[in-house]
């Protein structure tokens, strides 16, 4: 009893310490997508090759980098569930897949979008897309390892194993424009040597960026907080 | 296997990319059916609690287990693929390649099967979850595997030693997994 009880305690800190990070981060997630918006969309200069089309990458890149970066954090909460057994890791960790699965499926459809003009088709088979789409894939099987263990202390070990052997995949997308021929363009901001593109749209990209990550934080957050409820409604309803 | 030119109607022969994707869906089907009772049935009457508390070896157990589900569901479609390959498509060119890249895949199927079945083991709901989970892990085998399939000269080629690799890594290091994942399971 004194056991379970202590398994809550944490959660209830934890939640009474992020609710106002919470509120901070979608007021100012809401002023920095606007103000990013306004200046890719009107104050950015077109590129000199696929002109006004290139303003689809402040969002493509943006939710991009967001679906890769929540594996890798699904990834680190995952192992360090399992070195130090602490739940609330992974009761983070669960959560964060239902966020991730609508940047990815953004980065997906924006993509496509983007690359009907500039390529002449929506979708090709080739290194970068194919690796993105099981990303995809690996976030659904994620959703459905947590559907299918409903309650079973055997889900948390399930969900952290395969959400390690899943991270295989993160590398492989990153280097897939360098290790194949593919027509998706190469590594133009985070490579060695620099950022290669030009500053006016570096700026609205990471305002962009740095938007949708609070954005990001503030879905978690919430979902996190309806998890560690309903924990705790089960919790009580099964004492009775 | 059959069913496939049966389904493509009134042509004689199939094209030789679709023939090819025919005998590695068809793999990767008699694999995934396998799949679900790697584990289950030692899991459900206890056999796999009993080898821990007896301190049988696990990693034999899961070796035994590999291979034969690799003898069931592997190994008949390796020796039958090149004839399945010449009744699609009339041709035997490629039957090298096909041999070569089903050889090395299948037993890569069955090994990355093997932590996942083992995952699966608490789950209430069964079957499709399992293949909807496993299928996102196959799938770079499948490219590898057709694309050295479908290699027209006869050298062995990059995809080959690509697939060698991982069998060979797969072959320590998945079977590790899964004795870490079986004791998690079970205590």
């Amino acid at each position: 009893m004194l056991k379970k009880l202590h398994k809550y305690a944490n959660p209830n800190k934890f939640i009474l310490v992020v609710m106002p990070i919470k509120n901070i981060c979608i007021y100012a997630a809401v002023f920095l997508i606007a103000l990013g918006l306004v200046l890719g969309l009107f104050f950015s200069p077109p590129d000199y090759q696929q002109g006004e089309t290139v303003r689809i990458m402040y969002i493509h890149v943006s939710s991009a980098w967001m679906s890769l970066f929540a594996y890798v954090l699904i990834f680190f909460l995952s192992v360090s569930y399992l070195i130090w057994k602490f739940p609330l890791f992974v009761l983070i960790a669960k959560e964060i897949p239902f966020v991730a699965i609508i940047f990815t499926l953004i980065t997906l459809i924006t993509g496509s979008l983007w690359g009907k003009p500039t390529w002449g088709t929506y979708w090709v088979w080739d290194a970068r897309l194919t690796s993105f789409l099981i990303l995809l894939f690996i976030y659904l099987g994620l959703i459905f390892i947590d559907k299918t263990f409903k309650y079973n202390a055997n889900g948390d070990l399930s969900f952290s194993y395969l959400s390690i052997v899943g991270a295989i995949n993160i590398p492989i997308i990153k280097f897939s424009v360098d290790w194949w021929n593919t027509l998706h363009q190469p590594a133009s901001v985070i490579r060695a040597g620099g950022p290669s593109i030009s500053v006016e749209m570096l700026i609205p990209l990471m305002i962009m960026s740095f938007g949708i990550f609070l954005l990001f934080i503030y879905l978690v957050l919430t979902n996190i907080q309806s998890a560690i409820d309903e924990r705790k409604f089960l919790f009580l309803s099964s004492k009775d | 296997m059959i069913i496939f030119p049966l389904a493509f109607g009134n042509n004689q022969y199939l094209e030789l990319n679709v023939s090819i994707s025919a005998i590695w869906i068809s793999t990767l089907f008699a694999n995934l059916i396998a799949l679900d009772h790697m584990y289950k049935e030692d899991y459900d009457d206890g056999t796999l609690l009993y080898y821990i508390v007896n301190r049988v070896p696990l990693v034999t157990i899961v070796y035994a287990k590999c291979l034969s589900h690799w003898l069931f569901s592997g190994l008949p479609i390796i020796l039958i693929a090149p004839l399945c390959s010449y009744i699609f498509s009339g041709y035997n060119e490629n039957n090298l390649n096909l041999f070569i890249s089903l050889t090395l895949a299948t037993p890569i199927f069955t090994l990355i099967g093997s932590p996942i079945a083992a995952l699966m083991l608490g789950s209430s709901s069964r079957g499709a979850a399992l293949t909807f989970i496993t299928l996102p892990f196959y799938l770079p085998i499948i490219i590898f595997g057709v694309m050295g399939t479908n290699i027209n000269n006869s050298n062995i080629n990059a995809e080959f030693y690509l697939l060698l690799a991982i069998l060979s890594i797969g072959i320590i290091f998945f079977p590790m997994i899964t004795v870490k994942i079986l004791k998690g399971m079970i205590n």
